[in-house]
């Protein structure tokens, strides 16, 4: 591998990351240069005489660094679109966490699949037969957590995220659907209960 | 200590903003050969575990916080600025931690790992990172801003870790080693 263009990696690397302090137009004109920068170096890290491993690496590279900005800066603008996790929301728009519902939900998935998936990886390779009790434990409580703010927020069930919910529903063998829908019917219930009784407690 | 000449050159270039090719390539060719301690690398990779939760941490906590005056008078608020600097810390760490992340799989591929497992690792840790630390915000509402911020810390921090470990296991079953 040629060491001089893993240090032009680096050096992209770090620029990519500092891009991130200046001002937002400069930032990205020197955020997607250093992207480029790094992408072009790895692949001739590897090339010659190396192509294909240079360009799995350099793609790859590339997809994450592009992640990476997606969730933590605004530096991703097509068309004049900015695209970006945490981008400015309206007060209505806001779902909690400065998600909107769609993004939340997406999260969540990823984060129940993650679990699960992370679970049975500890399960299979260090034998830790209570990982799958854990990551079930945390997606009942989120369930819960998430079931009770609906119903507090007013949201029809889930948001009105079906595919997401559907998929988390799958992922979880229903576990996740009943632990929400009770959460969400019950705490309903409870302030149904409490508003009929002329009180308006926080 | 005086070094023959040839040595005092390569130092000061090697301090001076641009380093020459050959001695870039010294020094990372060296950095290959272990005279940079693989431990270095090693505590770079884990210390981007809990730069990474702590940015979920920021972040949700951050948007926790009650704002404007909604709420009763009697709690304190925080400024729309108190939380945008917030945010902007949580921004920062998350964008090192994940860079990190990065650098040093860039770091294990030139040593000898499987452009695919090092992939793998990285795409893992990212996404059990954020999946977690989302989960994490959500079991620490009802401790408030400050358990939100503690469960996305700490589950931030269990994804980024369980996620490369994931990612390896994942690669190795489909690879079939």
């Amino acid at each position: 591998m040629n060491d001089f263009f893993m240090v032009t990696a680096f050096i992209g690397l770090a620029a990519a990351f500092l891009a991130r302090l200046m001002n937002p137009r400069t930032g990205r004109l020197v955020f997607w240069t250093a992207t480029g920068v790094t992408c072009i170096s790895v692949f001739l890290m590897a090339y010659p005489p190396n192509w294909s491993s240079g360009l799995l690496m350099s793609v790859g590279i590339g997809c994450a660094i592009t992640v990476a900005a997606y969730v933590n800066t605004e530096f991703i603008v097509i068309g004049g679109k900015t695209y970006s996790l945490l981008a400015e929301l309206s007060r209505e728009d806001d779902y909690g966490g400065g998600l909107t519902a769609g993004k939340a939900w997406w999260l969540t998935t990823l984060g129940v699949a993650m679990a699960i998936l992370i679970g049975v990886t500890y399960f299979m390779k260090s034998s830790w037969e209570w990982a799958p009790a854990a990551a079930a434990i945390v997606i009942v409580l989120a369930a819960l957590s998430i079931g009770y703010r609906d119903a507090v927020m007013e949201k029809p069930v889930a948001a009105g995220q079906r595919l997401q919910f559907g998929l988390v529903s799958v992922l979880t063998i229903g576990a996740f659907t009943i632990a929400y829908l009770g959460a969400y019917q019950a705490s309903k219930r409870s302030l149904v209960k409490r508003q009929a009784h002329g009180r308006h407690q926080r | 200590m005086t070094l023959p000449a040839s040595q005092r050159d390569s130092g000061a270039n090697s301090q001076q903003a641009g380093m020459s090719p050959e001695g870039a390539a010294a020094a990372t060719g060296s950095m290959a050969q272990g005279v940079i301690p693989k431990e270095l690398v090693e505590a770079a990779s884990a210390a981007g575990k809990p730069i990474t939760g702590g940015k979920e941490a920021f972040n949700y906590f951050a948007q926790s916080l009650p704002t404007g005056e909604h709420w009763k008078p009697e709690i304190t608020t925080f400024s729309a600025s108190d939380v945008e600097v917030l945010k902007k810390v949580g921004g920062n760490l998350g964008f090192a931690g994940n860079l990190v992340d990065v650098g040093v799989g860039l770091y294990e591929w030139r040593t000898g790992t499987p452009a695919g497992e090092v992939l793998a690792k990285t795409g893992g840790s990212m996404g059990g990172a954020a999946g977690l630390g989302a989960l994490g915000a959500y079991l620490g509402t009802p401790g408030g801003p400050v358990g939100v911020f503690a469960g996305a810390f700490i589950f931030g921090t269990v994804g980024a870790i369980g996620g490369e470990e994931t990612g390896e296991a994942v690669y190795k079953w489909l690879a079939g080693s």
